[in-house]
């Protein structure tokens, strides 16, 4: 239990980058160690060609099984994968972490040598996430896109967090305007923890669809006071005391305890949204 | 040259490019023509380091000299920093004679050693005082630490616009500054943005023009969105649109708005999304939120939502008047008979 509780609280408090992944053709849990010696030659050899002096001290990699993330009974197991660099071996330089949290069931029809882990989130420098997304895309033969989050999804977060808040911060909900607006307008909404826990729960008695009702309801708000129309606007971004996220798929989680509700509506993510460019 | 100068020296032309620390050194008068003109011979910033400490060795410049370059880099990229206004309120001996800059820098210099150890610079530049406080201040570890606050007077509009400065310090700053300029009293204005030319014109109420003082501005509205036009769009919606942009004008006028950065609303009211939340209703408690517009240009922002159907004009008082008002935080509360009801 106490190594779950580790791995659980090593993922949180992190800026993670959400991405899509295709099934994966060939891949084999037995084979990890392998995969982790060919990921690692691969990054050597990359350096190599691109002549970076700064990061020619070579690296580490690990490629491991991630307990308790495989909630779903037909869910398959969580993979980590860490990139060390050689000068400093206690902290990883880049972490991915492929899981399948309770997709949907369309997503679960997948023949034999295909494996589902279609959530992918990554923490660490884009140069390391471009050069393990090629080795990925080419053993595996799949595809690795980014994860858009769209506005009414992030407003269905903030409604949830609304109601699980147990710190005391405010909900902050980020609208950015349309293209047309001189210089971009942002404007942020910062809602007082109890007011927020106090609305959901109004919002809860009516019975109609509630998460809808609890962004309407701020919007209305909003309008009253400056005659702004939100609805029109692009909502960016939402955080809270449990986490934040924003529309270009940016998730930070602040505590382990809502950590796997928050993986499960990511995937659920994956598979109502469009799949964008290149998937 | 002393080393603290000699660093201070190296960091202001490290942070220029080659033609701005040019321009810089120019304007600030303690090089020869001759030197200046050896200088532009320099292709790199490392060769200007080293040929500017040469000739600073060479001049015996001092602390004070190379803090006065500073202060003219904070002039040059004054839009880094963050500008907060002062009001300064009852002016005394009127028949004085008026601010000079030598005379204000003894004189900031004097009062300021009550508190601390600190060093002065002021430069009058284009009719506004410019002054830099490098505060010295011993940190835990003993050792000496220097902090440096901004000051920018206006002797005209009568308001002092501060870069951020420590809290522990801030009112004693403030209370040398007031008594410096000959003022009785100081006041914070809940004024501030990176650009120092737009706050200054909001507080010296230059940038209140609006449309209502020039009817033919409407009238110019009414031609430009006919200019505009593509014929080959047929426009249903054109008598709203010709209200809409004939009351942005009525509001915020055909001149470009003061650039700031950022209005923040603070609302302690009741909640008011009642029609699609009626259960709230009940609730009589004040719904606290904060309220934060951001852009480069925030009133240029606000003032194009109307025209592009973002929001209902005319838009609120306190987002079309911010310039009249001289502020850019606001906090919005309902009348007290209301919240008894």
């Amino acid at each position: 239990y106490f190594c779950f509780l580790k791995a659980m609280k090593s993922l949180t408090k992190k800026h993670f980058h959400a991405y899509r992944v295709s099934p994966l053709c060939m891949f084999s849990y037995p084979r990890l160690q392998h995969y982790a010696q060919m990921l690692e030659t691969f990054l050597t050899a990359e350096v190599k060609c691109a002549g970076d002096p700064t990061t020619n001290s070579g690296f580490h990699t690990n490629i491991s099984v991630f307990p308790g993330l495989a909630t779903g009974q037909r869910d398959p197991e969580a993979i980590l994968i860490q990139i060390f660099c050689k000068q400093e071996q206690k902290r990883p330089a880049w972490e991915g972490l492929l899981c399948s949290v309770e997709p949907e069931p369309s997503y679960l029809t997948v023949c034999m040598p295909f494996v589902l882990l279609p959530l992918l989130l990554v923490h660490g420098p884009k140069k390391f996430t471009t050069a393990w997304k090629t080795w990925f895309e080419r053993t595996f033969d799949c595809c690795v896109s980014p994860l858009v989050i769209p506005s009414y999804e992030l407003a269905w977060m903030a409604a949830l967090w609304a109601g699980a808040m147990s710190v005391p911060r405010t909900l902050d909900l980020q609208w950015s305007s349309p293209p047309p607006v001189s210089d971009g307008l942002h404007i942020t909404m910062s809602v007082n923890r109890n007011d927020a826990l106090r609305l959901w729960d109004c919002v809860h008695t009516s019975g109609e669809e509630e998460v809808g009702l609890f962004k309407q309801g701020l919007e209305e708000h909003i309008f009253h006071h400056f005659h702004v129309i939100l609805d029109a606007m692009i909502l960016e971004s939402v955080s809270s005391g449990v986490a934040s996220a924003n529309n270009s798929g940016h998730i930070k989680v602040l505590f382990h305890k809502p950590l796997v509700h928050i993986l499960v509506a990511s995937s659920y993510l994956l598979d109502i949204l469009i799949p964008t460019k290149g998937s | 040259m002393e080393l603290d100068a000699w660093i201070i020296l190296r960091q202001l032309i490290v942070r220029c490019r080659l033609g701005q620390s040019m321009k810089l050194l120019d304007s600030w008068g303690y090089m020869s023509r001759k030197q200046l003109q050896n200088l532009k011979r320099c292709r790199s910033k490392l060769a200007l380091v080293s040929a500017v400490g040469q000739i600073a060795e060479e001049n015996d410049i001092g602390l004070q000299q190379v803090m006065e370059l500073e202060l003219l880099y904070v002039q040059l990229f004054s839009k880094q920093k963050t500008w907060r206004a002062f009001k300064l309120t009852g002016p005394q001996n009127l028949m004085a004679e008026p601010i000079n800059q030598e005379r204000l820098r003894a004189d900031l210099q004097n009062k300021l050693s009550l508190f601390f150890k600190s060093m002065v610079v002021v430069r009058e530049i284009q009719r506004a005082f410019w002054i830099q406080i490098s505060i010295q201040e011993k940190s835990s570890k003993a050792k000496l630490r220097r902090y440096t606050v901004h000051a920018v007077f206006y002797p005209l509009s009568a308001h002092i616009f501060l870069t951020f400065a420590k809290s522990s310090a801030q009112d004693h700053l403030l209370q040398v500054l007031h008594l410096a300029l000959n003022y009785r009293n100081i006041e914070m204005v809940v004024l501030g943005g990176h650009c120092l030319e737009s706050l200054s014109r909001i507080v010296s109420n230059e940038a209140n023009m609006c449309g209502l003082q020039n009817p033919s501005l409407a009238m110019m509205s009414k031609h430009n969105i006919e200019a505009e036009t593509d014929p080959r769009i047929t426009d249903e919606n054109k008598k709203d649109k010709e209200r809409t942009m004939a009351l942005t004008h009525q509001s915020f006028g055909n001149q470009p708005q003061p650039v700031l950065e950022e209005l923040v609303f603070t609302l302690d009211t009741r909640f008011h999304g009642l029609i699609t939340i009626p259960a709230m209703k009940e609730s009589t408690d004040v719904f606290s939120t904060k309220v934060r517009f951001q852009s480069k240009n925030v009133l240029e922002a606000v003032k194009s939502l109307g025209i592009h159907g973002l929001a209902k004009t005319p838009l609120p008082y306190t987002l079309r008047m911010v310039p009249q008002l001289g502020r850019n935080s606001f906090r919005i509360s309902e009348r007290k008979k209301k919240l008894q009801e």
